[in-house]
């Protein structure tokens, strides 16, 4: 069995900076990382041979994510990327599937840096080809520079709208309008808590002036209601919405459309966590289930750390300094950082950390989620897309006497599909919520279970071993 | 629907590669993923689900969701998203569970 | 606090007791069962799901008998059960394979074949090509041969419990789920009530359907039960379409696959306590012992595992039976491995005992006491 002193699991900007901090101290680190190259989905950027001169849309990260692999790998971590972490077994023993073969990995300590995805919000026509998430929709322009479409609507909540409908615009396609859910009334108050962040402020405001330079209809308060189809996204309708998200019947309006880009925030990758015994608390205003920390983001298991958005959507700023502190706590548990130059650098970070504490958590209210999404479908939208559940199913289980979520998943199926409940978890927790009037935090999760991801069958049967260098 | 080419302008590519994708010719550039091709072609269902028939295509981007999937090379489930390109690729959108072949 | 009385508490909503339900409802009984978690969310739920008259498993006991009885009475009442209740518990009857790999294993199928075709159970000797021929996507090049029963089949056994307990409330049961039963009070030599999370329920019998917890509840009356937790790990693959046609088992792993496509590959019989959790050296084992036996899955992806505790007796034979000390217990517990078998079979048993009609099989093969006659 390979071993090494850190298991790093994601290869985003948490898990880079935990990698680069903790291999500075010496410790031999493994980073895994599904995508062919690092960088997750924040530092992702178009192909080698692709030439981007001219093209300013998306230059920044992409630097900055090169600086920061290069100096990884100069470090001499370990890599296996195009491999899946698919279980954490005996809270040490990581397995990942590489090729058609499992390597298991005995680690001292091990970073969980997963990521977050799309937080998938279920409404009439959310299934069409030509929905997309803004996260989708920014891995096409941002990794290949395409399109989503020629006429397209983004929706949803949250900074990143912004930067979706603005990488659209400056693609050369026709943005119909950005529907905000948020009311974004009164954002004066929060004016003073923004000053120490100007930076974040000036660029959502660039943002916005340039889309309001181009006639484009920044609608606040608003919620889409259905995308038209009926084979693929011809149209789409959106409506006002009241402050906790819940769509208004009246003042629909119909947009002639070929694509529609929806982000409602995002929700954290917790599976490696729970299978390695990780406690976990439901956040209501992230509006979802994030692991239980200490400030050395170490988790209820002992030398399990977790950083970045895999923890609780913060943005990469966060995740960097995250991963910063996760890798330092790993080099100093494993003796390569003494306590006190591990306390100066932590401190160090913690206070970083603290400074952008205060922009996350004005974006964190005034976007704060809001619960009323749940009304957005009716009884014939699908809320499990792998297994083609519709809402009236998970509901009659309800109606049955299911009333924690494994509960309608034996009985409907949903969850049961080739996503393993990622797509149609957060949709059905509400649901079920909404329906038994209790608590998102009280209806349960599907039980975590290896494997993590899907992984093949000979992939699982053949091992392979070695020692990391 | 096809609706031209969605590839942004003022990109140089790499190289060009050719995949048949339901037995026509798609255009490729050498780094992208199949997903990434077939949407700036113009298609963009991927399959048809098994249930009740209904189109399906790229969603997440990030190889979570499954509804991207593909039969690449006679392999059934392959994600778009996550498989690239390559000169001579098969691709074909799937229809249902797909077709698992082998003598068994 | 008090509840409204029943004539029946059933102690624990797997398959077992709203079987048992149904069938006591079905009489008119005033039944309420209680569970403390969901319906068939313990081992009802975490089977492969196989309805074996000739199985892998029951080759310890060449003889049909009671335990035949007990599956006959299931796959009779499965064939059409759920239908009218607007359940479809997806129960197929695709015919069973028991191969054998050595010569050891050959006899034991040979001696149950032999036994079960003495008693006219369908059952078909093959020899190593009519094992392929059986099972086409089935490999192996030590198969020596084998049997195959074409009553054999699959069900699923969430859906099992489902129907189960959807008939059981249509017809008059209360069903009180997320209440834990703590006691079982009893005076004078009779059952009396139970006393649960949420208050007491007067009664004049109480089933014992508490699976891998039974021993648990016999504590309540001071009643020994040689009922322990015994592990199955599973994994499930992605869907894809029909190729395992039969039910095949006979070499570790078994697999099966369901109606929407996924292959069930299990299960494990171990003694792991009350840990459900599913180990690595399982995952390896089981899809090491898969991919050459069915070669098409070498490709196909494992989504999902789980891990069931079935409630083992030491016999693995269950314990049903009325007791007359405390009078008004009626035990339904240590179906060990083959609980979706004898459901139906059980919940009717228990009818016909709480009645106080002679039950419709043979039980005295199931009573608590063989154990200590055993023992003495």
């Amino acid at each position: 069995m390979t071993s090494a002193g850190c298991v790093v699991v994601g290869g985003g900007p948490a898990g880079l900076a935990a990698a680069r901090a903790a291999a500075r101290y010496g410790v031999r680190v493994l980073l895994v990382d599904d995508n062919p190259e690092l960088g997750g989905q924040y530092y992702r950027r178009m192909p080698a041979g692709f030439g981007v001169a001219g093209h300013h849309a998306f230059g920044r990260e992409s630097d900055e994510g090169q600086a920061l692999v290069t100096e990884v790998r100069a470090l001499g971590v370990e890599m296996r990327l195009g491999a899946v972490a698919w279980g954490i077994f005996d809270r040490r023993i990581v397995a990942i599937a590489t090729g058609d073969a499992t390597e298991r990995v005995g680690a001292e300590t091990i970073v969980l840096a997963p990521g977050a995805y799309d937080r998938p919000v279920p409404f009439p026509g959310w299934t069409l080809p030509g929905v997309f998430t803004a996260g989708g929709a920014q891995n096409l322009m941002k990794g290949y520079g395409v399109l989503p479409g020629r006429r397209v609507l983004v929706a949803g909540s949250g900074p990143l709208l912004l930067v979706v409908a603005h990488a659209v615009m400056r693609g050369g396609a026709n943005v119909v309008a950005v529907c905000e859910a948020a009311p974004l009334a009164g954002l004066w108050r929060y004016a003073h808590r923004l000053l120490p962040h100007l930076n974040f402020v000036q660029r959502g405001y660039r943002y916005q002036q340039d889309l309001r330079n181009a006639g484009i209809p920044f609608l606040t308060g608003h919620v889409i209601r259905r995308a038209l189809g009926p084979a693929e996204v011809t149209g789409a309708v959106v409506s006002p919405c009241a402050s906790d998200w819940t769509p208004l019947g009246g003042g629909e309006r119909t947009y002639d459309v070929d694509a529609v880009v929806v982000g409602y925030g995002f929700v954290s990758s917790l599976e490696l966590g729970r299978l390695a015994g990780c406690e976990h608390r439901w956040d209501a205003g992230l509006g979802g289930w994030v692991p239980v920390r200490n400030r050395d983001m170490e988790s209820t298991v002992p030398d399990v750390f977790i950083a970045g958005d895999g923890a609780g959507t913060a943005g990469a700023a966060v995740a960097l300094e995250e991963g910063h502190l996760a890798g330092l706590a790993v080099a100093n548990r494993l003796g390569r950082l003494a306590g006190r130059e591990y306390s100066r650098e932590a401190s160090r970070a913690r206070g970083r950390l603290l400074h952008l504490g205060g922009f996350r958590r004005v974006m964190d209210e005034v976007f704060r989620f809001g619960p009323g999404l749940a009304a957005l479908a009716d009884g014939e939208t699908t809320l499990c897309r792998c297994e083609e559940v519709t809402h009236a199913e998970a509901l009659e289980a309800v109606r049955e006497g299911a009333t924690h979520v494994n509960e309608v998943k034996a009985w409907t199926r949903v969850g049961m599909g080739r996503c393993q409940g990622r797509m149609c978890g957060p949709a059905l927790a509400l649901q079920v919520a909404r329906a038994t009037s209790r608590p998102i935090g009280e209806v349960g999760v599907f039980t975590p279970r290896p494997p993590a991801r899907p992984v093949p069958l000979l992939a699982l049967a053949r091992e392979i071993g070695g020692e990391v260098q | 629907m096809i609706h031209g080419d969605a590839r942004m302008a003022g990109i140089e590519r790499g190289p060009m590669v050719t995949m048949l994708v339901d037995g026509g010719v798609v255009v490729a550039y050498e780094g992208e993923s199949v997903a990434a091709a077939l949407l700036a072609s113009g298609r963009r269902t991927t399959r048809a689900t098994s249930r009740t028939g209904e189109s399906r295509g790229y969603f997440c981007g990030m190889g979570v969701c499954q509804d991207c999937l593909v039969t690449v090379d006679e392999r059934p489930n392959a994600r778009a998203c996550m498989t690239p390109v390559r000169d001579g690729l098969r691709v074909h959108t799937q229809r249902g569970l797909g077709e698992w072949g082998g003598s068994r | 606090m008090r509840l409204p009385a029943a004539d029946v508490v059933v102690i624990g909503g797997g398959v077992i007791g709203t079987a048992a339900a149904y069938y006591l409802a079905g009489e008119g009984t005033r039944v309420t069962l209680v569970e403390r978690r969901g319906i068939g969310q313990e081992a009802s739920g975490a089977n492969v799901g196989l309805v074996t008259l000739f199985s892998g498993h029951s080759l310890d006991e060449p003889d049909p008998g009671p335990l035949y009885e007990l599956t006959r009475a299931s796959i009779d009442a499965y064939e059409t059960f759920g239908a009218d209740l607007g359940v479809d518990i997806e129960y197929e009857q695709c015919g069973g394979v028991v191969f054998a790999e050595t010569e050891e294993k050959l006899a034991v199928i040979r001696r149950a074949y032999e036994g079960y075709a003495k008693h006219g159970v369908p059952v078909e000797w093959l020899d190593p090509r009519g094992v392929r021929e059986c099972e086409p996507a089935f490999w192996s090049e030590r198969i020596l041969g084998g049997a195959f029963c074409p009553v054999n089949g699959q069900v699923n056994p969430l859906l099992l419990c489902r129907a189960f307990a959807r008939g059981a409330r249509r017809r008059g049961a209360r069903i009180m789920l997320g209440v834990t039963a703590h006691n079982v009070y009893h005076g004078n030599g009779r059952v009396r009530a139970v006393c649960t999370s949420e208050g007491d329920i007067p009664c004049e019998f109480v089933v014992n359907a508490a699976g891998a917890w039974a021993a648990e509840v016999g504590d309540m009356v001071g009643q020994r039960l040689p009922v322990v937790p015994a592990r199955g790990q599973i994994l499930l693959t992605e869907p894809l379409p029909r190729f395992i046609h039969r039910v095949v088992s006979g070499a570790e792993p078994s697999a099966r696959q369901t109606r929407r496509g996924n292959v069930i590959i299990g299960s494990t019989v171990e003694n792991a306590g009350y840990d459900k959790g599913v180990t690595v050296d399982t995952i390896a084992h089981f899809a090491a012992g898969a991919v050459p036996r069915f070669p098409r899955l070498a490709g196909v992806s494992v989504i999902r595992s789980w891990a069931g505790l079935r409630p083992a007796t030491p016999d693995h034979m269950p314990i049903i039976e009325l007791m007359e000390e405390p009078a008004g217990l009626c035990l339904a517990v240590g179906h060990s491995r083959r609980g979706i078998c004898y459901a139906a079979g059980t919940g009717r048993v228990v009818a016909d005992l709480i009645a106080g009609r002679p039950p419709s099989l043979a039980l005295d093969a199931f009573r608590l006491s063989r154990f200590a006659e055993a023992a003495a």
